[in-house]
């Protein structure tokens, strides 16, 4: 990662990253070509509202603490995507809370991502105020 | 990677064994397990933290994971559940136990709702889940070690009654050596204790459920 990119993140990973307390893991790409993923947002049933950078806040931008989260993970500073749609549309079998499917491209330009080949699951550490406009509401 | 205790229910530890289901970063449908048993856990209230648990078999699980019975069917095979208020740690949490009928559907998985298995990862666990399941040779371990616990119960039971018999066997054999040695050796004095011991004999063995082969084999037919 170039020194000067640490700047665009949101100030809880800037501040970690300038202070050591944040590494990113092993198999993070900050140069690749654009992933389909599909990320599961909060929205009641006959809300469509677009998506936006909001849907993408991370736990510690949200500073949320919840069982099984790990607070020194560098995950906890990024946001879940999953490139199989059905292991979202499982979560949508769940009543609460109410929710749906966003889909779109997960892009270098927006932040570094890490993907699990094996779950299918792709963790994307955005920048700050960047486009989310490519994403857009699945259809059920 | 070091085991995560999820929860702590009846003094036993919990660990996270597997996420089926992740929403918002956070496993909403999972398994746990103790070094007994397996849980499934559901998250009905992301902000609340709290959760709903029910103690599941190990076949129940593969049959879901098998797409052969539903989520909520798994969380129904069971005659409690816990309500779970998440705290900060496990110990903390404030729980409830509660009948099954209890259980308030409207929080549990949509009827009709199969869990879908979309990734390599949950392929394997699958294959996990069904080698413990399954033996080397096929049987269901959960069904052997049933049969075993009723066999070791049989025998547990058989052995108690022979011990009573042999018991009594035992206690007779002295009462004749007693008669023996204090009746005169006449047939009608003799004859008439060894009847009447022979009867307290077959009603002390019909109650432990015995039946006698050849009465001649006692010693005190001879």
């Amino acid at each position: 990662m170039k020194d000067n990119n640490y700047l665009k993140f949101p100030s809880v990973i800037r501040d970690k990253l300038c202070n050591g307390e944040f590494a990113f893991p092993a198999h993070t790409q900050f140069a690749y070509d654009p992933i389909l993923a599909y990320r599961g947002i909060r929205r009641d049933e006959n809300d469509f509202t677009a998506v936006s950078r909001k849907d993408f806040e991370s736990h510690a931008e949200r500073k949320i603490r919840r069982r099984g989260i790990n607070q020194k993970d560098p995950h906890y500073f990024g946001v879940s995507l999953f490139q199989h749609k059905e292991s979202l549309e499982n979560a949508l079998n769940l009543p609460r809370p109410n929710k749906k499917i966003a889909v779109g491209n997960v892009y270098a330009e927006a932040g570094p991502a890490e993907v699990n080949g094996s779950t299918g699951h792709v963790c994307w550490w955005l920048y700050d105020n960047v486009d989310i406009n490519g994403f857009s509401i699945c259809e059920r | 990677m070091m085991e995560q205790v999820y929860f702590i229910i009846d003094g036993k530890e919990l660990i996270l064994d597997k996420v089926l289901v992740e929403f918002d970063e956070t496993p909403v449908f999972f398994v746990c397990k103790n070094k007994k048993d397996y849980f499934i856990g559901l998250n009905i209230d992301l902000d609340e933290e709290r959760y709903i648990l029910t103690r599941i078999s190990l076949r129940g699980l593969s049959k879901m994971l098998h797409g052969k019975i539903t989520m909520r069917e798994l969380m129904l095979h069971s005659d409690k559940y816990w309500e779970i208020m998440a705290e900060e740690e496990p110990g903390e949490d404030i729980i409830y136990e509660k009948s099954i009928e209890e259980i308030p559907l409207t929080v549990l998985p949509y009827e009709g709702a199969y869990l879908k298995i979309a990734t390599k990862d949950l392929e394997a666990y699958i294959e996990e889940i069904d080698a413990n399941l399954y033996g080397e040779d096929g049987w269901e371990n959960e069904a052997v070690q049933a049969c075993m616990q009723c066999i070791e119960e049989l025998t547990r039971s058989l052995s108690d009654q022979l011990e009573i018999m042999i018991q009594q066997v035992c206690e007779n054999v002295i009462k004749d050596m007693k008669i023996r040695a204090c009746c005169d050796y006449h047939d009608g004095d003799y004859s008439k204790e060894v009847c009447k011991t022979k009867v307290e004999i077959k009603k002390a063995c019909s109650k432990t459920n015995v039946k006698l082969r050849d009465h001649k084999s006692f010693p005190y037919a001879a």
